[in-house]
């Protein structure tokens, strides 16, 4: 019993502080210091609905923002204490965000698509 | 009772004459006939369609060494892939949205014009419809970038097997209303442009690609396609402008490269050299593709993400191309080089070859002046087969000249043909191929010199047949050919098929055929052929590469048929002779007229009997 509460032990701390960091580095914070594009459209919770504009003559940085843990695309922002989303490519950050993982990687562009049944031939391959 | 008594039998004397064409007639026959065969087999199918590969293979070794980087330095495709869809979770078709999103991302970057692949032909909510159109108005800033939108073609002018060259797949059922049918609010700061993608030719795809396809371009109309209407709008610095409204159709020259850009994050591994030439021993030398395209590539997950310098360097002042890689939207290009590509990659590939080649571009298949290199190839294979291999007395006596100028003159024609060549080198002019010519006419008439010289020494091609000269040729010939096997091997597995066909198996057989055969007409013949080729591909000519294995298979078929027929009519003259009474052919007696004045078009050589026109008796020999 001893030894297997000693071979597990390195194993959960080593997955705790996998979990830690990875929870910290998805936390990991930045400063949004102007806007890329003549407006950005601030998405309230990010709810795509609920959309309100900024031109770069209102903005006011900087904004305390986070990487959007559910998207590459979006950071979360907070401003006047509330939260938003905001589209990545279109704000200027302080620091560099970095992606974990390219999300394309081993990406298959060229090659023949797989047939389905829907463009089989009667009768192919009798 | 002897069946033949039922025929009205000849006179005999007036029998055992038979009819001669005169040689100048026999000449012109023969190199009708040669024609007549090489035409369909050279220019349509035949030979054409079945060395096609192997001649694609090597041309794509030579792109691939030659091919210059400019125009991919200039190009960026970015593609919305179908695994995208769910990451973003979109629906499909496309939500216009999204276009936009991507219309501004790349408006963040500075391109300096854009194509966009999609056919905004489908009916959308008015919102959404303003909601792209301001993206790219955004985008196209006041016309400095210039932005164009696929448009589908009309449906009078469609190719009967052609697809649209639309990706996305969207909306086909209205895309019948053709260009009009994108919406007008869209084309407030863009420009229609013709997507439509030529027919693919036989195992190669997608070579041509039209300027402007629809029947309108004969006037001032027409749409012209992304490529030219990319290049026209916005060359890159220091890019020579096309000439003419409406340019001439392209040949497209596939590109043979990798993009540093596309393996960062694509999947572009091969299964291996050994697996590769299995299945090219299997199908073809073009079985075995590149797995990754040549045109710098992006997805819309790296555009919409953060801030990015590698995508900065992809867009930046880049000629950009935003299509799809949708699989069920069935809009794929097939390429010598590549395995099927999104058909954004056609107009990119286009669009690099303006930029490489500037308005030297190659000229399509379907273009006149191609019909016509292939005939005036096609009539020089013909016209040396018919001189140099047993000639008739017109080329006899034109050897004779050639053979009577004396020695000085080879060597002359030799160092012009060198001069030319080397400065051609040196200078690099504009038009290299008016350079080149003169290379190509001395060379021949060196050739031509050589051949008349050899046959008045009585050299002729034969050679010597000594039992110890035989055998030490046998065990050359054996070593040559596991020299090239085991060369071929080691160079495919390290640069390639192609480089392997290029640099190890077509000397290889150069090498056998001048040293082992002693078969100097084939060597220099497919010589002068190479060279005829390259004058036609260099400016100011412009034409597309040529299937050279076609000329040289062509030739080498052709010498064995007319030796063939040359034995076959001496046959039948020797029985003319042995038989010259009118009852020894018995029933096909009526026929032996006819076959007379067949027979005799078929003898080669310029023997006295066969010399001069009219009629003569078979056994005056």
């Amino acid at each position: 019993m001893r030894e297997w509460r000693t071979r597990l032990r390195p194993e959960i701390v080593a997955t705790l502080l996998l979990a830690v960091t990875g929870v910290a580095w998805a936390q990991e914070s930045f400063n949004i210091t102007g806007l890329r594009t003549d407006s950005v459209t601030l998405y309230k919770d990010c709810k795509m609905d609920q959309g309100v504009p900024v031109t770069k003559q209102q903005f006011q940085g900087p904004w305390p923002a986070t990487k959007d843990p559910s998207s590459s695309l979006y950071f979360r922002v907070t401003r006047s204490g509330e939260s938003y989303c905001v589209k990545a490519f279109s704000v200027q950050t302080d620091q560099t965000v970095r992606v974990d993982r390219d999300k394309e990687c081993g990406a298959k562009v060229a090659g023949r698509p797989p047939k389905v049944g829907a463009v089989r031939g009667v009768g192919e391959g009798c | 009772m002897d069946r033949s008594s039922a025929y009205a039998a000849p006179r005999a004397a007036d029998f055992s004459e038979v009819w001669r064409p005169s040689a100048s007639l026999r000449m012109l026959v023969q190199c009708v006939l040669l024609s007549v065969i090489g035409l369909p087999l050279l220019l349509y199918h035949g030979i054409s369609l079945h060395l096609t590969p192997w001649s694609q293979a090597i041309v794509n070794a030579i792109v691939g060494h030659v091919y210059g980087p400019s125009g991919q330095r200039d190009t960026t495709v970015v593609l919305f892939r179908e695994e995208n869809l769910e990451m973003l979770e979109d629906p499909y078709p496309v939500p216009y949205a999204r276009h936009a999103d991507v219309l501004e991302a790349l408006a963040v970057y500075g391109p300096r014009a854009v194509f966009v692949d999609f056919a905004f032909i489908d009916p959308r909510r008015a919102d959404d419809v303003n909601l792209l159109s301001r993206a790219i108005c955004s985008l196209s800033d006041n016309g400095r970038v210039p932005v164009f939108l696929a448009a589908p073609p009309p449906p009078s002018h469609r190719p009967a097997r052609g697809r649209s060259g639309r990706a996305g797949g969207e909306a086909a059922p209205s895309e019948a209303k053709g260009a009009g049918a994108i919406n007008k609010a869209l084309l407030a700061c863009a420009q229609p442009v013709d997507a439509q993608m030529d027919t693919e030719r036989g195992v190669s795809g997608v070579l041509t690609y039209a300027a402007c396809p629809s029947p309108e371009c004969d006037g001032s109309g027409g749409m012209l396609t992304p490529a030219f209407g990319m290049y026209r709008a916005s060359p890159p610095p220091g890019a020579v402008q096309l000439r003419g409204a409406h340019p001439e159709p392209m040949e497209i020259i596939w590109a043979n490269g990798f993009s540093k850009l596309n393996w960062s994050w694509m999947d572009c591994r091969t299964p291996g050299p050994i697996r590769d030439l299995m299945l090219m021993l299997r199908e073809d030398p073009l079985a075995a593709k590149r797995k990754c395209p040549y045109t710098n590539t992006i997805s819309v997950i790296h555009l919409l993400g953060p801030a990015n310098d590698g995508v900065k360097a992809a867009i930046a002042d880049k000629a950009v191309f935003y299509g799809a890689s949708f699989q069920m939207a069935g809009d794929r290009v097939i390429s010598p080089v590549y395995e099927d590509l999104p058909g954004v990659y056609l107009h990119a590939m286009a669009y690099d070859n303006l930029v490489t080649f500037g308005a030297d571009y190659k000229r399509a298949e379907h273009h006149p002046a191609s019909r016509i290199a292939n005939v005036i190839l096609l009539v020089f294979t013909v016209f040396l087969l018919l001189v140099v291999d047993k000639p008739l007395a017109p080329a006899t006596r034109l050897l004779g000249r050639i053979g009577g100028l004396g020695r000085w003159m080879r060597w002359a024609a030799i160092g012009l043909a060198v001069v030319s060549l080397a400065l051609t080198m040196l200078i690099r002019p504009a038009a290299p191929a008016l350079f080149l010519l003169p290379a190509l006419v001395f060379g021949m008439l060196a050739f031509l010199h050589v051949v008349a010289t050899r046959r008045e020494e009585g050299a002729g091609v034969e050679h010597s047949t000594a039992p110890a000269q035989f055998i030490g040729k046998g065990l050359l010939g054996l070593a040559l050919v596991l020299l090239v096997a085991l060369l071929f091997l080691v160079v495919d597995s390290l640069v390639g098929i192609g480089s392997a066909l290029l640099f190890v198996l077509l000397p290889g057989y150069f090498v056998y055929k001048a040293v082992v055969a002693r078969d100097w007409l084939f060597v220099v013949t497919t010589v002068l052929l190479i060279g005829a080729a390259v004058v036609c591909f260099l400016p100011p000519i412009n034409l597309g590469p040529r299937n050279i294995v076609g000329y040289v298979a062509f030739f080498e078929l052709a010498r064995h048929l007319i030796k063939h027929a040359d034995k076959v009519a001496g046959k039948y003259l020797e029985l003319r002779r042995e038989h010259p009474r009118p009852e020894a052919w018995g029933m096909w007696v009526w026929l032996v007229p006819i076959a007379d004045r067949i027979f005799t078009f078929f003898v080669r050589g310029d023997d006295k009997e066969m010399t001069d026109e009219g009629m003569a008796h078979a056994t005056a020999s």
